[in-house]
């Protein structure tokens, strides 16, 4: 390739060209497209699975075992730090790495059944207001507006301190208020496909209107369900590790996160690694659910041919 | 124009009262007010005596047109832990809750929009990489953990700031800090978007065809247009911090409708619980209420037909 | 040179390589492309969409698509100065002013937040040093050149409010304000209706014969050409594969490609109703063909064709990128 003589030119528009662009023309696609999942993301994710699903072979100690007599020992690097607790023990002497590789476990089945519900609910009304629009869709519209509108920590706190806290209690009141992100979009899309000539034929040869939604109007929305889901998974873990903060949300002694933060708020005038280790914990998990989520978003975008 | 802003009032509206008529659902489903305000060993007489009382004898749909009316007035009964009105004990915490909103949206405001418009002028760069990788990494750690490791660092590793209380400069700093993580954060990212989009647009390169200099072109097309989008933006964060920022409250003990609320919902006190969230929800509605009308005499497509 | 009216060249293009840098991998929409027009001639560029003809419209003064495309190499001589090379400040002073554009559609093209008065004016604003009192008289004066109608109230409309065709004549108008030496028109009639096209069309040719302006026009439209340009080149997958005197190329095209686009006009005669088609369909940008990009679909192809075929001149007019122009 000419070395570029007109690097003052490209600059006159404010643009620079993209530094690492392969300039490769084999035909290898799909290799390609593997090679291009974002690394970092996808090893926080593996990583957080393997946590939650192994974590009675990988974790150290037992998560609610408690040892008074070493509690509140500092993280190993410390003085007073012993490496049989990596990162040290809370207040009653349980082993805080344990705890996070157990914590992995509420995390993980949160943000996957809190995505699931919400998504399917989200979806189905983004696809019946988008397909048969008109009274139904200004329904589904206010109501999402209202939705919208409420202030949705008040309402899951109010709700769980009603009925209780617990697990099952968490994803059902995730599940009502977190479709909302999902019924706009889904709509938006289901409304332009409705419009589309294939959904015309289906129509004029007699198709049955749930047949339409289910396999003409569904595949093609379901793309964005899952770019939306998968930014939606670090929303879900947050709202159970605040819920869990606040003490409404899974009932101790089971290991979460936010309650682990809770613990050590308490403690973190003298014992800042109760507090600190479990955030880290979330705020990576989330990181990787976001940047995967980006990036599939940017994968399954149809303006993607040219950006570069 | 007239004609879009009636039906968005309107529209407004609607989303309040369905607000209000949820809110009555919710309390009704999840207690009964009579076992909350009497003690355990009222007899059966006191308790009917009370029922009627309060109205809760009456078929359900009649409670909620009285408690809609009553609403719409502003009245949300008597709170049941303080001998006060409802809305009273809310009217009274606001400005403490406004307070830190408003100094939270400024921060994020000074923070976000920069970086925001500059990353997707320089799209591709070293600039543009780094901060949307901080704004990313903004969205995702959770803002009570940051509220607390804030309060770690700066109260009590090195004693700058209060770690809790009302307060000037000093006792908001942090809380605010605290919120406008996110709200910085989810705001960098979305101005980005939306100033890329209109850089995209044929007018923008059409206006450098024509001559036009450079900087002009971002002030006068691209920014330009892409202001009302922003505004929506911000506005839409704004609206949700006023009864978003329930645990930042409680962890900075700022007594705002946030920990307000929070007291409320451990003491089962309904008409402090109701007043809040309807109370949240139409700051919410009015505020995007107002984009709109800001956007229908901005825009001349929709202000001129 | 036949016409001594068009005696001097006032661009004359070089090499000029276009390539847009994607993930998916380098797309080359320009590669080697060498062009002069001489002033006071109408020179066309015909190409199907994805030839790369709108590229190199908009590079000729600098501007290239964000944030892929970058011109990789090549020369454009202006008035016997290598734009690219310039320094980007003064390049911006010659856009809109010694020359100017006129893009594709005007919908897209005006910002609907401004009034098309002040869009006008932004072309004077940046060029000429007029008293900022007299702007208005001279947006409106240009105005009248293109036959807008009333355009003292137009000048404050903003563009939702002008009909397609009104919104091109802003176009042109704002291109004209400068009184520009090179007028370079993009498609200037695609995005209007029919009856439309055949209004800005006549505008625009009374503009060149009243202005004797020297004009690139770049279109897929034959016919446009036919009517309006004394040298025309063809251009496929980014390379001229053609290029002579409209008269020459109509009555004697010797590229198989251009052969190929002639035979596929509807000629309008009784009994032909069958359309003839190029066979094939355009290569997958990213992956040109080796050699002469047309050789996949070209009845003529041999062996040689895997080898680029340099630029031959088959007449002091004409020239041809062919191997085997002179058989056929």
């Amino acid at each position: 390739m000419v070395k570029p003589s007109v690097d003052v030119f490209v600059k006159a528009d404010g643009e620079s060209p993209i530094e690492g662009a392969p300039f490769s023309e084999r035909k290898l696609k799909f290799k390609k497209l593997f090679r291009r999942i974002p690394k970092a993301a996808a090893f926080i994710i593996i990583l957080l699975l393997i946590c939650a699903i192994f974590s009675p072979w990988i974790a150290p100690h037992d998560p609610i075992e408690q040892n008074l007599a070493d509690a509140l020992k500092p993280p190993f690097w410390q003085k007073g730090g012993m490496t049989k607790y990596l990162l040290g023990t809370d207040n009653l002497g349980r082993d805080i790495l344990s705890r996070i590789i157990y914590g992995a476990r509420v995390s993980v089945i949160v943000g996957f059944a809190g995505v699931l519900f919400s998504g399917i609910f989200g979806t189905f009304l983004g696809v019946v207001a988008g397909y048969f629009g008109g009274k139904i869709d200004s329904v589904i519209m206010r109501l999402t507006d209202i939705m919208l509108s409420l202030p949705y920590i008040l309402i899951a706190i109010a709700i769980i301190g009603a009925i209780g806290p617990s697990l099952t209690n968490i994803i059902i009141v995730l599940g009502i208020t977190q479709w909302v992100s999902y019924t706009r979009i889904i709509r938006f899309e289901a409304m332009s496909l409705s419009k589309s000539e294939f959904i015309e034929m289906a129509v004029i040869s007699g198709t049955r209107w749930w047949r339409i939604l289910l396999v003409h109007i569904l595949p093609n929305v379901l793309n964005s369900a899952v770019v939306l889901g998968t930014l939606d998974v670090g929303k879900m873990i947050i709202f159970e590790a605040a819920l869990s903060f606040l003490g409404l949300g899974v009932k101790p002694p089971t290991a979460s996160w936010g309650g682990m933060l809770a613990d050590g708020r308490v403690y973190l005038t003298f014992a800042w690694w109760l507090a600190t280790f479990p955030g880290i914990a979330i705020s990576i998990t989330v990181l990787g659910g976001n940047l995967l989520g980006d990036w599939l978003r940017d994968e399954l975008d149809p303006r993607h041919q040219l950006k570069a | 124009m007239g004609a879009y802003i009636i039906r968005r009032i309107l529209q407004s509206l609607i989303v309040i009262l369905g607000v209000i008529i949820i809110t009555f659902l919710i309390s009704r489903v999840l207690g009964d007010p009579v076992a909350l305000l009497l003690p355990p060993e009222a007899t059966p007489e006191q308790r009917a005596y009370l029922t009627k009382d309060l109205g809760l004898d009456r078929p359900l749909y009649i409670q909620l047109v009285v408690y809609v009316s009553k609403v719409l007035k502003g009245d949300f009964g008597q709170s049941f832990r303080h001998q006060e009105p409802a809305m009273k004990l809310l009217l009274d915490r606001i400005p403490a809750s406004l307070y830190l909103s408003l100094i939270a949206t400024l921060i994020s405001v000074c923070i976000a929009l920069p970086l925001g418009i500059i990353s997707a002028i320089k799209r591709g760069t070293i600039f543009d990489r780094i901060g949307m990788t901080l704004a990313l990494l903004g969205q995702s750690i959770p803002a009570f953990w940051a509220g607390i490791m804030l309060i770690l660092l700066f109260a009590v590793q090195l004693g700058w700031f209060p770690p809790s209380g009302y307060g000037g400069p000093k006792h908001v700093i942090l809380p605010a800090v605290t919120l406008a993580l996110f709200f910085s954060a989810a705001t960098a990212r979305l101005t980005r978007s939306s100033v890329l989009d209109v850089l995209d647009m044929d007018y923008v390169r059409y206006a450098r065809l024509k001559g036009v200099p450079e900087f002009v072109v971002i002030i006068r097309h691209v920014l330009r247009n892409s202001f009302i989008t922003i505004l929506n933006i911000v506005a839409l964060q704004l609206g949700l911090l006023l009864g978003g920022a329930v645990i930042t409250e409680f962890i900075f003990s700022w007594p705002g409708i946030g920990r307000l609320s929070l007291d409320a919902i451990y003491n089962r006190d309904y008409p402090v619980i109701q007043a809040t969230v309807v109370v949240a929800a139409s700051f919410f509605v009015v505020i995007n209420l107002l984009v709109d009308i800001i956007y229908s005499a901005t825009d001349p497509r929709v202000s001129r037909k | 040179m036949k016409n001594s009216k068009f005696e001097e060249n006032i661009l004359e293009v070089k090499d000029l390589q276009i390539h847009f840098f994607t993930d998916r991998g380098v797309i080359r929409a320009v590669e080697g492309v060498d062009f002069s027009v001489r002033k006071q001639e109408v020179w066309g560029l015909v190409g199907e969409s994805a030839s790369g003809k709108s590229v190199i419209g908009q590079a000729l003064i600098g501007v290239v698509a964000k944030p892929a495309g970058r011109i990789v190499s090549g020369e454009v001589f202006f008035k016997g100065e290598d734009i690219l090379k310039m320094d980007p400040r003064e390049v911006e002073k010659i856009r809109g002013n010694q020359i100017a554009f006129i893009p594709q559609d005007p919908t897209t093209a005006l910002n609907p937040l401004l009034r098309i008065g002040f869009q006008i004016g932004e072309a004077f604003k940046y060029h000429r040093s007029l008293r900022t009192s007299s702007i208005p008289e001279e947006i409106v004066k240009v105005m009248k050149v293109v036959n807008i109608p009333s355009p003292e109230q137009r000048v404050n409309d903003y563009p939702h409010q002008l009909s397609g065709g009104l919104k091109q004549r802003v176009i042109i108008a704002t291109a004209l304000s400068c009184q520009p030496d090179l007028l370079i028109a993009d498609e200037p009639t695609s995005a209007l209706d029919v009856t439309i096209q055949i209004q800005i069309i006549k505008l625009i040719r009374e503009i060149q014969d009243r202005f004797q302006m020297t004009m690139i026009l770049i279109t897929h439209n034959l016919g446009l050409v036919a009517k309006m340009c004394h040298r025309v080149a063809v251009l496929y997958c980014g390379r001229i594969v053609e290029e002579a005197s409209v008269k020459e190329l109509f009555g004697d095209p010797k590229h198989p490609y251009t052969r190929g686009l002639l035979a596929s006009l509807p000629k309008g005669e009784k009994g032909d109703v069958e359309l003839y088609t190029i066979p094939g369909q355009l290569p997958n940008p990213l992956y040109h063909p080796p050699g002469c990009s047309f050789s996949p679909r070209c009845p003529h192809a041999f062996e040689k064709c895997q080898e680029i075929p340099p630029m031959e001149w088959s007449s002091e007019d004409h020239r041809v990128r062919c191997w085997r122009w002179k058989e056929i």
